[in-house]
Protein backbone atom coordinates (compact mmCIF):
# COMPACT_ATOMS: atom_id res chain seq x y z
CA UNK A 1 0.00 0.00 0.00
CA UNK A 2 1.04 3.14 -0.65
CA UNK A 3 -0.02 6.95 0.18
CA UNK A 4 -0.52 9.76 -1.97
CA UNK A 5 -0.27 12.77 -0.26
CA UNK A 6 -2.17 16.26 -1.47
CA UNK A 7 -0.82 19.76 0.04
CA UNK A 8 -2.88 22.46 -0.28
CA UNK A 9 -1.78 25.93 0.60
CA UNK A 10 -3.71 29.18 0.60
CA UNK A 11 -2.57 32.33 0.90
CA UNK A 12 -3.44 35.66 2.63
CA UNK A 13 -5.26 36.70 -0.54
CA UNK A 14 -6.64 33.10 -0.80
CA UNK A 15 -5.26 31.27 -3.95
CA UNK A 16 -4.21 28.38 -3.93
CA UNK A 17 -0.77 25.94 -3.98
CA UNK A 18 -1.15 22.39 -4.44
CA UNK A 19 1.27 19.81 -4.38
CA UNK A 20 0.86 16.23 -4.86
CA UNK A 21 3.42 13.82 -3.70
CA UNK A 22 3.55 10.22 -3.92
CA UNK A 23 2.34 10.13 -7.32
CA UNK A 24 4.60 8.91 -9.68
CA UNK A 25 3.89 9.31 -13.74
CA UNK A 26 0.85 11.70 -14.81
CA UNK A 27 -1.58 10.76 -12.63
CA UNK A 28 -0.73 13.68 -10.62
CA UNK A 29 -1.53 15.86 -13.33
CA UNK A 30 -5.43 14.42 -13.33
CA UNK A 31 -5.47 15.44 -9.52
CA UNK A 32 -4.10 19.03 -10.20
CA UNK A 33 -6.64 19.43 -13.51
CA UNK A 34 -9.71 18.81 -11.19
CA UNK A 35 -8.27 21.74 -8.25
CA UNK A 36 -7.71 24.22 -11.41
CA UNK A 37 -11.31 23.28 -12.78
CA UNK A 38 -12.89 24.09 -9.85
CA UNK A 39 -10.98 26.66 -8.57
CA UNK A 40 -9.61 28.47 -11.41
CA UNK A 41 -6.37 29.61 -13.37
CA UNK A 42 -3.17 27.72 -13.37
CA UNK A 43 -0.81 30.44 -13.39
CA UNK A 44 2.16 28.25 -12.52
CA UNK A 45 3.04 24.53 -12.85
CA UNK A 46 6.22 22.98 -11.99
CA UNK A 47 6.66 19.38 -12.70
CA UNK A 48 8.79 17.57 -10.12
CA UNK A 49 10.92 14.37 -11.62
CA UNK A 50 8.90 11.83 -10.30
CA UNK A 51 6.15 13.25 -13.38
CA UNK A 52 8.58 11.91 -16.09
CA UNK A 53 8.75 8.42 -14.19
CA UNK A 54 6.73 4.84 -14.80
CA UNK A 55 4.77 3.73 -12.70
CA UNK A 56 6.41 0.52 -12.04
CA UNK A 57 3.56 -2.55 -12.20
CA UNK A 58 3.84 -5.66 -9.81
CA UNK A 59 4.16 -8.79 -11.00
CA UNK A 60 3.12 -11.58 -9.46
CA UNK A 61 5.86 -14.75 -9.93
CA UNK A 62 4.70 -18.25 -8.53
CA UNK A 63 7.98 -19.69 -8.97
CA UNK A 64 7.43 -22.93 -6.89
CA UNK A 65 7.94 -25.64 -8.44
CA UNK B 1 6.98 15.48 -5.63
CA UNK B 2 5.44 14.88 -9.14
CA UNK B 3 3.68 17.84 -9.64
CA UNK B 4 2.96 21.76 -7.86
CA UNK B 5 0.27 24.40 -9.07
CA UNK B 6 -0.37 27.65 -8.61
CA UNK B 7 -3.92 28.74 -8.87
CA UNK B 8 -5.48 32.08 -9.29
CA UNK B 9 -8.64 31.68 -7.50
CA UNK B 10 -11.94 32.20 -9.01
CA UNK B 11 -15.62 32.36 -7.50
CA UNK B 12 -16.73 28.90 -10.07
CA UNK B 13 -18.57 26.60 -7.63
CA UNK B 14 -21.99 28.02 -6.58
CA UNK B 15 -22.63 26.28 -3.47
CA UNK B 16 -19.49 26.71 -2.25
CA UNK B 17 -19.66 30.58 -2.54
CA UNK B 18 -22.97 30.50 -0.72
CA UNK B 19 -21.36 28.26 2.02
CA UNK B 20 -18.45 30.83 2.12
CA UNK B 21 -20.58 33.48 2.49
CA UNK B 22 -22.92 31.84 5.34
CA UNK B 23 -19.20 31.26 6.78
CA UNK B 24 -18.10 35.21 7.27
CA UNK B 25 -21.75 35.89 8.86
CA UNK B 26 -24.27 36.28 5.96
CA UNK B 27 -26.36 33.54 6.82
CA UNK B 28 -29.33 34.40 4.09
CA UNK B 29 -28.14 34.15 0.53
CA UNK B 30 -30.45 34.64 -2.31
CA UNK B 31 -29.94 31.83 -5.37
CA UNK B 32 -31.20 33.07 -8.53
CA UNK B 33 -31.11 30.90 -11.70
CA UNK B 34 -32.32 34.61 -13.23
CA UNK B 35 -30.29 37.11 -12.04
CA UNK B 36 -32.69 39.38 -10.50
CA UNK B 37 -32.36 43.16 -9.79
CA UNK B 38 -30.21 44.82 -6.57
CA UNK B 39 -31.27 47.52 -4.00
CA UNK B 40 -30.03 50.30 -2.63
CA UNK B 41 -30.07 51.46 1.19
CA UNK B 42 -32.87 53.86 0.02
CA UNK B 43 -34.95 50.22 -1.21
CA UNK B 44 -34.31 52.17 -4.92
CA UNK B 45 -33.88 49.44 -7.54
CA UNK B 46 -30.26 49.67 -9.05
CA UNK B 47 -29.57 48.85 -12.65
CA UNK B 48 -27.18 46.32 -11.07
CA UNK B 49 -28.20 42.23 -11.17
CA UNK B 50 -26.68 39.26 -9.51
CA UNK B 51 -27.39 35.85 -9.34
CA UNK B 52 -26.41 35.33 -5.96
CA UNK B 53 -27.45 38.26 -3.62
CA UNK B 54 -26.98 39.39 0.04
CA UNK B 55 -30.20 41.58 0.50
CA UNK B 56 -29.61 44.99 2.55
CA UNK B 57 -30.97 44.28 5.49
CA UNK B 58 -28.52 41.25 6.78
CA UNK B 59 -25.34 43.54 5.00
CA UNK B 60 -25.51 46.16 8.26
CA UNK B 61 -27.15 49.46 8.54
CA UNK B 62 -28.06 51.75 5.15
CA UNK B 63 -25.85 49.04 3.24
CA UNK B 64 -26.68 48.20 -0.64
CA UNK B 65 -27.49 44.56 -1.78
CA UNK B 66 -24.16 42.72 -1.79
CA UNK B 67 -24.57 40.23 -5.58
CA UNK B 68 -22.60 37.77 -7.61
CA UNK B 69 -23.50 37.96 -11.38
CA UNK B 70 -22.67 34.95 -13.09
CA UNK B 71 -20.52 35.76 -16.01
CA UNK B 72 -20.65 34.03 -19.52
CA UNK B 73 -16.85 31.58 -18.98
CA UNK B 74 -19.04 30.50 -15.54
CA UNK B 75 -17.54 32.54 -13.01
CA UNK B 76 -18.78 35.25 -10.48
CA UNK B 77 -17.83 38.53 -10.36
CA UNK B 78 -18.99 40.75 -7.22
CA UNK B 79 -20.99 43.86 -7.60
CA UNK B 80 -20.25 45.90 -4.89
CA UNK B 81 -21.85 49.30 -4.72
CA UNK B 82 -19.17 52.51 -4.05
CA UNK B 83 -21.18 53.20 -0.77
CA UNK B 84 -20.03 49.68 0.66
CA UNK B 85 -16.63 49.03 -0.58
CA UNK B 86 -15.42 50.70 2.93
CA UNK B 87 -16.65 47.39 4.78
CA UNK B 88 -16.55 44.93 1.58
CA UNK B 89 -12.62 46.16 0.82
CA UNK B 90 -10.26 43.84 -0.48
CA UNK B 91 -9.49 42.51 2.51
CA UNK B 92 -13.01 41.82 2.96
CA UNK B 93 -13.27 39.83 -0.49
CA UNK B 94 -9.50 38.49 0.70
CA UNK B 95 -11.32 36.79 3.77
CA UNK B 96 -14.01 35.45 1.46
CA UNK B 97 -11.54 34.34 -1.02
CA UNK B 98 -9.75 32.21 1.70
CA UNK B 99 -12.73 30.28 3.08
CA UNK B 100 -14.13 29.76 -0.42
CA UNK B 101 -11.20 28.08 -1.71
CA UNK B 102 -10.81 26.15 1.28
CA UNK B 103 -14.53 24.45 1.02
CA UNK B 104 -13.45 24.31 -2.68
CA UNK B 105 -10.20 22.47 -2.29
CA UNK B 106 -11.83 19.74 0.41
CA UNK B 107 -14.82 18.82 -1.78
CA UNK B 108 -12.31 18.53 -4.83
CA UNK B 109 -10.15 16.41 -2.18
CA UNK B 110 -12.56 14.25 -1.49
CA UNK B 111 -14.36 13.61 -4.55
CA UNK B 112 -11.06 12.44 -5.48
CA UNK B 113 -10.94 9.58 -2.72
CA UNK B 114 -8.47 11.82 -0.61
CA UNK B 115 -8.64 11.78 2.92
CA UNK B 116 -8.20 15.01 5.68
CA UNK B 117 -5.28 14.45 7.30
CA UNK B 118 -4.46 17.73 9.31
CA UNK B 119 -4.02 21.57 8.73
CA UNK B 120 -1.13 23.86 10.36
CA UNK B 121 -0.20 27.61 9.39
CA UNK B 122 3.31 27.67 7.79
CA UNK B 123 4.80 31.12 7.02
CA UNK B 124 1.20 32.93 7.46
CA UNK B 125 -0.30 30.58 5.07
CA UNK B 126 -2.69 27.83 5.88
CA UNK B 127 -1.56 24.61 4.52
CA UNK B 128 -4.16 21.48 4.29
CA UNK B 129 -3.36 17.95 3.79
CA UNK B 130 -4.98 15.25 2.35
CA UNK B 131 -4.02 11.64 1.61
CA UNK B 132 -5.40 9.05 -0.41
CA UNK B 133 -4.28 4.97 0.04
CA UNK B 134 -3.44 3.54 -3.23
CA UNK B 135 -2.74 0.18 -3.78
CA UNK B 136 0.23 -1.59 -4.84
CA UNK B 137 3.80 -0.25 -4.28
CA UNK B 138 5.39 2.58 -6.72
Amino acid sequence: MAMEILTLTIDEHGDMTSEVSGVVGKGCHAIQEALAEKLGQSVRVEQKPEYHQQPIKKVAINNSR
Amino acid sequence: MSEYHEIKTEYRDKDELIAALNEVGYKVVEDHEIAQSLYGYHGDRRKDTANIIVRRQYVGSAANDLGFIKKADGTYGAIVSVYDQGKHNKTWFDGLKKVYSEKVGRKTAEGLGFQYLGEAVVNGKKQIQYGRVVAGGR
